[in-house]
């Protein structure tokens, strides 16, 4: 009857209302007397727990030291190095490759070290981190001149590849002429002239897993071993056939061998069984076969 | 309509770069900074104003894919190389009191960078290997041949 | 999941474990505390009551917000409670006794808790000595993952027979959702062996208790026995 009759009387509500199930007693669970400690520390405000290193170690070489100076966390503004002066120009000049490398490195990393420094002392002010920032200007000239210096390198040696072929033959020639003419006292003197000279006109290192093959070793390898046969085997009865070498399989068994008569006497022997069997390496793949050779020597020496 | 047809509408050029739908006035010019002046020369990350990406020296390493995805090219990436034979006992600063060595290129007519000043220290090298001769060593008054 | 309080019941069945999980936001320094290995905007609105500039009602981004700890219960009951009495003590710091709560925050020079840029460190050393106190006050075992173990400071703070300290092994696990993942299973697991040996231990009392009982029935009967020889 209710239900159907659109408008209600507030009276009305209370036969409508959707009666709900009385809610269930909560059972009476009796408090755990065993858990004591709840009496015992109370809810309240603590101290904050301050982080410390003291919980992990860190090792020595912890990559992370190199930002740091010896270890310290901020240098105090008398231990700086403020009278120093950057490298020269000239001084540089002086230094090869790999100390320039180097020097470049360091430098980067006591750059690291300085604006590490800096940073720090900026936040407070940036008059303190001043010294810092001076130092590492200095240091970032040490670095430019660095740089300066091997692009004046890098600049000479494209210049002088016009010159390239009248002065190697210069070079070479004079070379020869020494190499033959010298005694056997100069003999320790002359091979560290010949490896010298091998490394600066043909790129030939003395460690052989250094090598690249390239047409310059090629060139290389054959005149070395042209000039070894003519110092060590002038007198052998075969010289006059087998010179000029101008095959690289031959040329590299000359090459190899010890600079004595004794030894070169046994390469003879070994070349001349080469060209008995024909094997002659093609001109179109010397690199190639060159190459082959010095990996096998390279795995032999390991 | 050509583009540049748009610009024959404005009262000027310059008109044409403010945008009406933005909200903010702040009196500044879209970008630049300047509405006088030369406009003959290229807006560069030196002449734009606030509204112009001046970038975050850290980019250029890669490229956006359509996709909004960052790829990394590693061949851009900055690297350092460490020397193979570190030499340790060189620092980056030298003490004041060292002297200072001076270079001095007589004969030789384009100073460091001469022919025949490389021809001649690859000479010296090859026939003397680290000996200083008469001209590379040090003379008096730090004067050395560079 | 983490959009309201959830019971120990619920926990259970959707094979959680009790457990604790502290985040920490890295522009901040605030901390967060949730059951689950998630939050959400809840949690915020519960736990930072009274933000002012000093302690603003931190995001939901998820990538300022770092896990720094996850705390192992024995049981669902106590996890609960713990966290209850962890959002209690933020409370008490920030709106009942907040005084008391600056006594102990650094001061810079003009008198405000000690900042730099947004970060205030205070919070999160709070939050690590809160945990300390709601685990005294409960009272039973915890076990708790630390990002790093430097966080947790002095070991003389806290009690070594209630608390064993671990680090989170995060070699491999580069996406924290599922190093949070990992670190679940293994509650989980940490869970059911604690379960199991407080099994054990109860079924070996009840054996004593009847084993005790028996002995006194049969000394009763005994006596009782006597008189009639």
């Amino acid at each position: 009857m209710f239900q159907n009759s659109k408008r209600l009387l507030h009276t009305s509500r209370v036969c409508l209302a959707r009666k709900q199930a009385p809610k269930k007693k909560a059972k009476f669970v009796p408090r755990d007397k065993t858990s004591k400690s709840t009496a015992e520390v109370p809810l309240r405000i603590t101290p904050p727990i301050t982080p410390t290193v003291k919980n992990f170690e860190v090792s020595d070489d912890h990559p992370l030291w190199q930002f740091f100076h010896e270890q310290s966390y901020l240098r105090q503004f008398d231990e700086l190095d403020k009278n120093s002066r950057s490298w020269t120009i000239p001084e540089l000049r002086r230094k090869n490759f790999n100390d320039l490398h180097s020097l470049w490195y360091t430098c980067l990393k006591e750059r690291n070290i300085l604006a590490r420094e800096q940073h720090l002392l900026n936040v407070d002010s940036e008059r303190a981190a001043q010294p810092y920032g001076d130092l590492a200007e200095k240091v970032r000239e040490t670095m430019w001149r660095i740089r300066h210096v091997l692009s004046e390198r890098h600049h000479a040696h494209e210049r002088s590849q016009e010159l390239l072929p009248e002065q190697k033959e210069q070079i070479l020639n004079e070379f020869k002429e020494n190499f033959l003419t010298a005694t056997k006292d100069e003999e320790v003197e002359l091979q560290q002239t010949l490896s010298r000279l091998q490394y600066a006109i043909f790129g030939i290192s003395e460690i052989i897993a250094d090598n690249i093959v390239d047409k310059h070793f090629v060139e290389g390898l054959k005149f070395i071993a042209n000039l070894k046969l003519e110092r060590y085997a002038k007198d052998h009865p075969d010289f006059q056939e087998l010179t000029p070498i101008t095959d690289a399989g031959e040329a590299f068994v000359l090459f190899h061998s010890e600079p004595t008569t004794k030894s070169i006497t046994e390469s003879i022997e070994s070349v001349k069984n080469l060209r008995s069997n024909n094997i002659r390496v093609d001109k179109l793949y010397e690199i190639e076969s060159v190459t082959e050779f010095v990996n096998k020597l390279v795995d032999e020496s390991q | 309509m050509r583009a540049t047809q748009i610009l024959a509408f404005q009262q000027s050029p310059v008109a044409a770069l403010v945008r009406p739908w933005k909200k903010f006035r702040d009196g500044t010019l879209f970008y630049g900074l300047t509405k006088t002046g030369s406009r003959r020369h290229p807006l560069t990350t030196k002449k734009g104003n606030k509204n112009f990406y001046k970038g975050t020296r850290s980019s250029g390493i890669g490229r956006l894919t359509t996709k909004a995805r960052y790829v990394i090219n590693w061949d851009k990436v900055r690297t350092f190389v460490v020397p193979k034979e570190y030499n340790f006992d060189l620092k980056p600063l030298v003490s004041p009191n060292a002297p200072q060595i001076q270079n001095h290129y007589e004969g030789f007519q384009k100073g460091p960078l001469d022919p025949q000043l490389f021809y001649k220290k690859l000479r010296e090298y090859v026939f003397y290997g680290k000996v200083e001769t008469q001209e590379s060593q040090l003379k008096e008054g730090y004067l050395e041949r560079g | 999941m983490a959009t309201k309080f959830r019971g120990a019941n619920w926990l259970q069945k959707n094979d959680f474990a009790p457990q604790i999980f502290l985040f920490r936001n890295l522009e901040t320094g605030q901390v967060l505390y949730s059951q689950l290995p998630e939050f959400s905007d809840y949690q915020i609105k519960k736990q930072f009551q009274r933000p002012n500039w000093e302690n603003r009602r931190p995001k939901t981004r998820p990538d300022i917000w770092r896990i720094m700890a996850v705390a192992n219960f024995p049981t669902y009951e106590s996890s609960i409670k713990a966290f209850e009495s962890l959002v209690h003590l933020r409370t008490l710091r920030d709106v009942v006794t907040k005084d008391v709560a600056m006594k102990y925050r650094p001061k810079n020079e003009d008198n405000h808790i000690w900042y730099s840029g947004q970060f205030r460190p205070v919070y999160t050393q709070e939050a690590v000595a809160d945990l300390n106190n709601v685990i005294q006050h409960i009272g039973s075992k915890t076990t708790i993952f630390w990002e790093d173990e430097w966080r947790k400071g002095d070991s003389s703070h806290w009690k070594p027979e209630l608390v064993q300290h671990e680090t989170m092994n995060r070699t491999g696990t580069r996406i924290q959702s599922a190093l949070l993942d990992e670190l679940r299973v293994k509650g989980r697991e940490l869970f059911q062996k604690a379960s199991r040996e407080e099994n054990t231990r109860k079924q070996k009392r009840e054996a004593d208790r009847a084993r005790k009982a028996r002995r006194k029935a049969a000394v009763q009967a005994e006596q009782t026995e006597q008189p009639t020889v």
